[in-house]
């Protein structure tokens, strides 16, 4: 297992309990979905792994380390977070912002190769190259945030709500992408409320319910069997068989 | 006459812009409002002092090389165990900088005013259609655009600048992709300094003195300027000094004398307000949570 | 938790506050002219940082401005108890409307009350901007109304003196004024602390947002601490110029400022008694500086100037790094922790 989470709490400020026990697995080359309502608590979870939310009790372990521990670098591990507010630097260009995604990397003469295959990936970004970030819509925002996140060659990509707030056609450009990117060997840990789209694409999807807590878990077919993950869905993922199976 | 004032005010604008940047330059990464910049002020007017028997640019190479060199220490030893304070608490931290380099001064080099006799080129003047301008009008004119301009180019066309640029805008989100923060600080420190240095210059051209205590008014303009015009804003925050200089010209030449002890209150009484209606400052366009 | 623990919880810190009061006073009676002015000089400042940490504990909010309503307190109480004759030739060139300011006269403790009331017509007049500001924002306006307030009081030279120095004031205030106005203002402070609006307060001060979600109008909380505080902080400027007889406009800008923010910080700004502590212990402190700066212990060969301002300054700094919450922390001054089996503690 690339990414293990285990029976992780975390709790903001003094009395706000975000998780209380969730448990989830990430094999390599796998894309799983964590999906779940509004403030289920999905967000903090990834925000635990990158170090931004604090853990209170539990373990959090990448490729066998531990990440809570001070010597852990997200970035050397090239685990690429694009957060739910996609954190676009509007008083930059969009060139600029792609860039920084590789801020870290040493290898400059393959980064030039890199950033024209996201460009190829996501063409509105070449048209908007110069100008700046501020002017892209939000769904050209979100394909930059993806780009961007790209561009450390990651291992491990954590995607928080990239759909939220788009319209149709551009969910259907990022769902693409991810199937993509997951077709390329990128392990995927995805955060969604988009359930039927993200159970779809996915090895393995979690159901996570509020405050923190794994409803359950599994292919669309285990999902479909497991009556309070259907009750809290509201439907039935049986005939979300899609290619993953 | 008119071109005249008009001359005096642009001076006046562009020094009190290089004021305004080195305050929001370290507000606007680090949430800093620095009340320790004038004294950095002082310290790079001090090498102008300690070396006014020399030729005018070794002054000058001093101020700076003092300047960058004080602003970096007081980050390694006072504000980086602070990194994740909260911006009051650094506030106070530099209340207590400012506080201790003033006081080291005093004890050390600086126990009463210096006078520093301006150097002669400096007060020469020639007159352009009808206008006196001194030379060192011209030099703070060349001076602040120099470094304006370099400071933009900086910040446009270097990688170090747009990681400044976009640390300035979100720091955790920068140091999540990988800019290095310790880094990305330490040089906002440093071009800090450099600013401080320019000014500390100019201010002892025009004032001929040096004491342990003048770093006060020139932060204080460059508070006011960065509030008005945009406190992490750069662009924002040259023009608001811009403006505030041109305004205090202004004032200065229209205003009837005995009102124009009360243009400090004038002014500030503008900054609460401006801080109530747009605390991010009248020429930004970021948003900034107040509460 | 009983009812009888309920109200000694209540009373507790209060109480030994005030008897610290009474301590301190006691030590001024019975000491040497230095003592009386070092503990005076002491008590003067617990008014003071009680009044401040009024305002900044309950509302987390840093004021820089408190002293500007310090020094209102201090010129009400020089134009209320100035003798008359000596006024007219100090203030010959008042302006017509302030002339009253040349011929009124008032006994000591009047002048400490109104100068009290003053110092909260300003804040009144601030309390708006107050209102709707927190943080950073709110500690840079109240560094704002300091620079307004001085360089009013700097330029108005026909009316304030400038930087002439005030003098003809006469000594009012005795150790029994400064420490009986101490305890009030504890008792006011603490009884703040323990009202519905300065609980409603320290909930915004956790979590802004959350606070005004659950309804609590901060904006009036916040208004009602600052013009409340600055009452306390007014007398302190009354006792400071009944006491030392003399100040100029300089006096009360940011060096005075400086003292109490290293005061209230070093003794923990969230809490009251921490307020108290620290205002007495840095008061000592500084005093135990000058004597060093002046070569009490070295000799007699004075140090440079500057050196006592430098060790305050270092240990500002060490404070907020190690300790920002200072000595006290959040919690109070107790008597002792007692646990009783089956009571909830």
């Amino acid at each position: 297992m690339l990414l293990e989470i285990n029976e992780l709490f975390v709790r903001y400020g003094k009395s706000v309990m975000a998780l209380q026990g969730a448990s989830l697995e990430v094999g390599e080359g796998e894309l799983v979905s964590l999906i779940g309502q509004n403030g289920a608590g999905k967000s903090t979870l990834l925000k635990s792994i990158v170090g931004i939310a604090p853990v209170h009790s539990g373990s959090i372990t990448y490729d066998g380390a531990a990440v809570t521990d001070k010597k852990f670098s997200v970035i050397k591990n090239r685990i690429a977070y694009v957060p739910e507010d996609r954190g676009v630097f509007s008083s930059l260009t969009v060139g600029e912002n792609l860039r920084l995604g590789a801020v870290s990397r040493k290898d400059t003469r393959n980064i030039d190769a890199d950033i024209e295959r996201e460009l190829a990936r996501f063409p509105i970004l070449g048209e908007y190259w110069s100008r700046g970030a501020s002017l892209l819509s939000g769904g050209e925002q979100q394909q930059l945030a993806i780009a961007r996140a790209l561009l450390l060659r990651p291992k491990l990509l954590l995607l928080d709500e990239p759909t939220l707030g788009l319209a149709p056609i551009i969910v259907d450009l990022i769902f693409d992408v991810i199937e993509q990117l997951r077709d390329e060997g990128v392990t995927i840990l995805l955060v969604e409320q988009n359930a039927v789209r993200s159970i779809e694409v996915s090895n393995r999807s979690y159901v996570m319910q509020a405050p923190g807590k794994i409803l359950g878990s599994g292919n669309a077919k285990e999902l479909a069997a497991n009556e309070a993950v259907v009750d809290y869905l509201g439907f039935s993922p049986t005939g979300l068989l899609g290619d993953s199976e | 006459m008119i071109l005249q004032i008009i001359v005096d005010m642009v001076g006046l604008g562009a020094t009190y812009a290089l004021l305004t940047i080195g305050i929001a330059l370290l507000f606007g990464i680090l949430g800093l409002m620095n009340f320790a910049y004038g004294e950095i002020i002082m310290i790079g007017a001090f090498a102008m002092y300690l070396f006014k028997d020399y030729p005018w640019f070794v002054g000058v190479l001093a101020a700076v090389v003092f300047a960058v060199v004080v602003s970096v220490l007081t980050e390694r030893l006072a504000f980086r165990p602070l990194r994740n304070a909260d911006p009051v608490t650094l506030m106070i931290a530099s209340f207590a900088v400012s506080l201790a380099l003033q006081s080291v001064m005093r004890m050390t080099v600086l126990p009463r005013t210096q006078g520093v006799p301006p150097q002669p080129f400096l007060t020469e003047s020639i007159t352009v259609f009808g206008i006196r301008v001194t030379v060192l009008q011209i030099v703070t004119l060349v001076l602040c655009g120099v470094l304006l301009g370099g400071l933009a180019l900086l910040m446009k066309k270097t990688p170090l600048g747009v990681q400044l640029r976009a640390s300035a805008e979100n720091f955790q989100v920068a140091k999540s992709l990988g800019v290095k923060g310790s880094f990305v600080i330490m040089s906002a420190f440093a071009i800090a300094g450099v600013m401080a240095a320019a000014s500390g210059i100019i201010l002892v051209a025009r004032q001929g003195a040096v004491s342990a205590e003048m770093g006060l008014t020139p932060l204080l303009i460059g508070i006011v300027g960065a509030v008005v015009g945009g406190m992490s804003n750069l662009k924002g925050a040259a023009l608001g000094g811009l403006l505030l200089g041109m305004g205090t010209g202004l004032l200065e030449a229209t205003l009837p004398t005995d009102l124009i002890a009360f243009r400090d209150a004038f002014l500030y009484s503008a900054v609460m307000v401006v801080l109530v209606i747009r605390p991010q400052g009248l020429l930004s366009g970021t948003k900034v949570r107040t509460s | 938790m009983t009812n009888s623990t309920r109200i000694r919880r209540l009373f507790e810190t209060p109480i030994l506050l005030v008897a610290l009061m009474g301590l301190v006073a006691l030590i001024a009676v019975f000491g040497d002219p230095t003592i009386t002015r070092v503990t005076v000089q002491a008590l003067i400042a617990v008014v003071f940082v009680a009044g401040l940490s009024l305002f900044s504990g309950n509302s987390g909010v840093m004021s820089f401005g408190h002293v500007g309503f310090m020094a209102i307190g201090a010129y009400t109480t020089a134009y209320l108890t100035i003798p008359v004759n000596l006024k007219s030739s100090m203030f010959s060139d008042l302006p017509e409307p302030l002339g009253f300011l040349a011929t009124i006269h008032a006994p000591f403790p009047i002048a400490i009350l109104v100068g009290g009331l003053a110092a909260a017509a300003l804040a009144l007049v601030t309390a708006p901007i107050m209102a709707r500001l927190g943080g950073l924002q709110a500690g840079i306006a109240t560094l704002a109304l300091l620079v307004i307030v001085f360089t009013v009081l700097n330029s108005w030279t026909d009316v304030t003196r400038g930087s002439s120095s005030m003098i003809g004031l006469p000594k009012s205030t005795t150790v029994w004024w400064a420490a009986g106005i101490a305890a009030l203002v504890i008792v006011i402070a603490w009884a703040y602390k323990k009202s519905r609006s300065g609980l409603q307060l320290q909930a915004s001060r956790e979590d802004y947002l959350a606070a005004t979600a659950s309804g609590i109008a901060v904006g009036r909380h916040r208004v009602f601490s600052w013009v409340l505080s600055s009452i306390p902080v007014g007398f302190a400027g009354a006792l400071y110029a009944g006491f030392f007889t003399t100040f100029n406009s300089q006096t009360f800008f940011l060096s005075l400022t400086f003292s109490f923010i290293v005061m209230i910080v070093l003794g923990g700004y969230l809490s009251l008694s921490g307020a108290v502590i620290g205002a007495l212990g840095v008061s000592v402190l500084q005093e135990i500086l000058r004597r060093f700066q002046d070569g009490a212990f070295t000799g007699g060969n004075s140090l440079p100037a500057g050196i006592a301002d430098l060790i305050l300054a270092a240990v500002l700094l060490f404070v907020l790094v190690k300790a920002p919450l200072g000595l006290m922390g959040t919690g109070e001054l107790r008597l002792f922790r007692k646990r009783s089996i089956g009571s909830a503690s």
